[in-house]
């Protein structure tokens, strides 16, 4: 497991994977068996649809059905909550990648083994992809599980289609976080720009239905590729997903190439 | 620079903005020579290590280490050198063991077979957690992983700073061994003693320019040393202030007091001329000879 330094990365995040994977499935589990309450009050849809169409974009989509099984599940989970866990931990995972080794002065010793600068950044970023993936595999298992409970409605594709874009979200802004400590280090903050970037990017996806001026931008961000296939109804669409991943891999390579070319800070 | 050069360092300039740390080191370390590399803090040190380990990058001139580019062969020179950082810092989360294994694994399993029987020399205890380790305990573990792979060679950079006498003189006796394999050893410190000790050569950097290249004996030989000497008569001032090399020339009654910067011959042949009833010029402490060239004294500093 030590043998590498993706190895080593995985095993000094065994126990926090396991916190972030506990958590989400807690959440899911309980926002899911609210789901049959909701279905059978329809004020609560009615007053969705009075809210202002801005406050509804922001809160999970314009038009939003919180009583259809998919409606509910996007609305409360893949369209705010999913997210922000598999942000916050890829962006965390990215940051430090290169950047708390930096920092804490073990960079040291791993850059002066026989592991180029590339090969150290490459393992890191599929020790981070396989760390999202474990949640992603929590957060597909409660989905099923919990749908079951309650008679929610889903495809197990869809779920899986969705826990994998979700998944990849994570992973695009990660790699970010990783592109932005492998360009400049981690006196640059990488987890504050990538986090923030990624406020911005849904504010710029979810607005763009009522900001008119804003809709030839929305492709810019990544929550169109995740979300406006809207893949807890259509399951998988490939083009989408492909972005996301594509997006993981080049900021990646960026990451690897920027930080081949700059001193190590001491 | 022969084909067995170690080290072949040549016009290296290192800024970091308007700051210019290193302002054209030349310097070369033979094959199984245990080179001295001494200098106050701040003199540029660290900044030389890390350069040619491809930590940082040079701003000009070249860097070669076993015969590659410090930077182009960066992985091969590494999986030939050993480091111990000056500030050793290793994983928290791991024990001593994982990290060495660790650091093992990406050396493609060198040196692991070696961590026990350089654990128990050095009496330290690798299953407990790092963070739980004292700073003395830490740069044990790190002398470990810098010598386990049997590396061509050795970089050390001020390594016994954390160290009790008793280990410290383990480590010059794994330095000793090392040597004997036909290992180089590039060593810096700011203990004198220490380095006499162990090297046969020394460097000297101030501010950033090598102020002196020498071996231990050279350095001495060429400080400059006090001479006494209680004649049988008066003597004249005059005839010692002639010699070259010759400075400070004092006669109280019958004692002559002088400080000799060359050759002691002519001042004996001088003497000789005299009777002389005692004699004093004791060897210079290498304390002295480099007080001398870190004030700027002597020394071939670079205009």
């Amino acid at each position: 497991m030590l043998r590498s330094v993706a190895g080593r990365a995985l095993f000094e995040q065994r126990r926090a994977v396991l916190a972030w994977s506990l958590g989400t499935a807690a959440m899911v589990l309980v926002t899911v068996v609210y789901y049959p309450s909701v279905r059978d009050n329809p004020e609560l849809n009615s007053f969705y649809e009075s809210l202002p169409p801005a406050v509804q974009a922001l809160s999970g989509g314009v038009g939003l059905d919180f009583a259809s099984a998919s409606g509910y599940l996007t609305g409360e989970l893949f369209a705010i909550t999913v997210p922000i866990i598999f942000i916050i931990y890829g962006v965390l995972l990215g940051a430090a990648a290169i950047g708390r080794e930096e920092e804490r002065g073990t960079a040291e010793l791993l850059l002066t083994a026989p592991v180029t600068r590339s090969r150290v950044v490459a393992e890191k970023a599929v020790a981070a992809a396989l760390l999202l993936a474990v949640v992603g595999a929590a957060l597909f298992g409660s989905l099923v599980i919990g749908c079951a409970l309650v008679d929610l409605e889903v495809s197990a594709g869809n779920l899986l289609a969705s826990s994998l874009a979700s998944v990849l979200l994570g992973i695009t802004f990660g790699a970010l976080a990783l592109a932005i400590s492998g360009a400049l280090g981690h006196r640059a903050h990488p987890a504050a720009w990538a986090g923030s970037l990624a406020v911005a990017a849904y504010i710029l996806y979810s607005l763009a239905p009522v900001v008119s001026s804003l809709e030839t931008w929305q492709k810019l961000s990544a929550f169109y590729w995740y979300l406006s296939s809207d893949p807890v109804s259509n399951g998988f669409d490939a083009g989408h997903l492909a972005v996301l991943a594509g997006a993981g891999v080049a900021l990646t390579a960026l990451a690897a190439l920027l930080f081949e070319r700059r001193d190590v800070a001491s | 620079m022969g084909p067995d050069a170690v080290i072949e360092v040549s016009g290296l300039v290192k800024r970091y903005g308007a700051f210019q740390a290193l302002h054209g080191i030349d310097l070369t370390v033979e094959r199984g020579e245990v080179f001295g590399f001494i200098g106050p803090n701040g003199a540029g040190k660290t900044t030389l290590i890390r350069t040619m380990l491809d930590l940082i990058r040079p701003t000009a001139g070249s860097v070669r280490v076993l015969g590659l580019d410090s930077h182009r062969d960066a992985k091969a020179i590494h999986s030939r050198a050993g480091y111990v950082p000056g500030e050793l810092v290793l994983w928290d989360r791991l024990t001593g063991r994982q990290a060495l294994e660790h650091l093992a694994g990406l050396r493609g399993g060198a040196g692991a077979s070696r961590i026990d029987a350089l654990a128990e020399r050095l009496d330290v205890e690798l299953d407990r957690r790092i963070s739980d380790l004292s700073k003395g305990n830490k740069e044990k573990i790190g002398l470990i992983q810098g010598f386990m792979h049997e590396p061509e060679l050795v970089v050390l950079d001020e390594p016994t700073s954390g160290l009790d006498p008793l280990v410290q003189q383990e480590v010059f006796q794994i330095v000793d061994e090392v040597r004997e394999r036909g290992s180089t050893v590039f060593f810096s410190s700011h203990h004198l003693d220490e380095v006499e000790r162990i090297a046969e050569r020394v460097g000297a950097i101030r501010e950033g320019r090598m102020v002196a290249v020498d071996t231990v004996a050279g350095l001495k030989a060429r400080a400059a040393r006090r001479l006494e000497a209680l004649l049988a008569g008066p003597v004249d001032a005059q005839e010692f202030r002639a010699i070259p090399g010759v400075r400070d020339v004092s006669v109280s009654g019958r004692h002559l007091h002088l400080v000799l910067t060359g050759p002691i011959d002519p001042v004996l042949k001088a003497l000789a001329r005299h009777r002389v009833d005692s004699l004093s010029a004791p060897e210079p402490e290498l304390e002295e000879v480099f007080l001398g060239l870190f004030r700027g004294e002597g020394g071939e500093r670079a205009a």
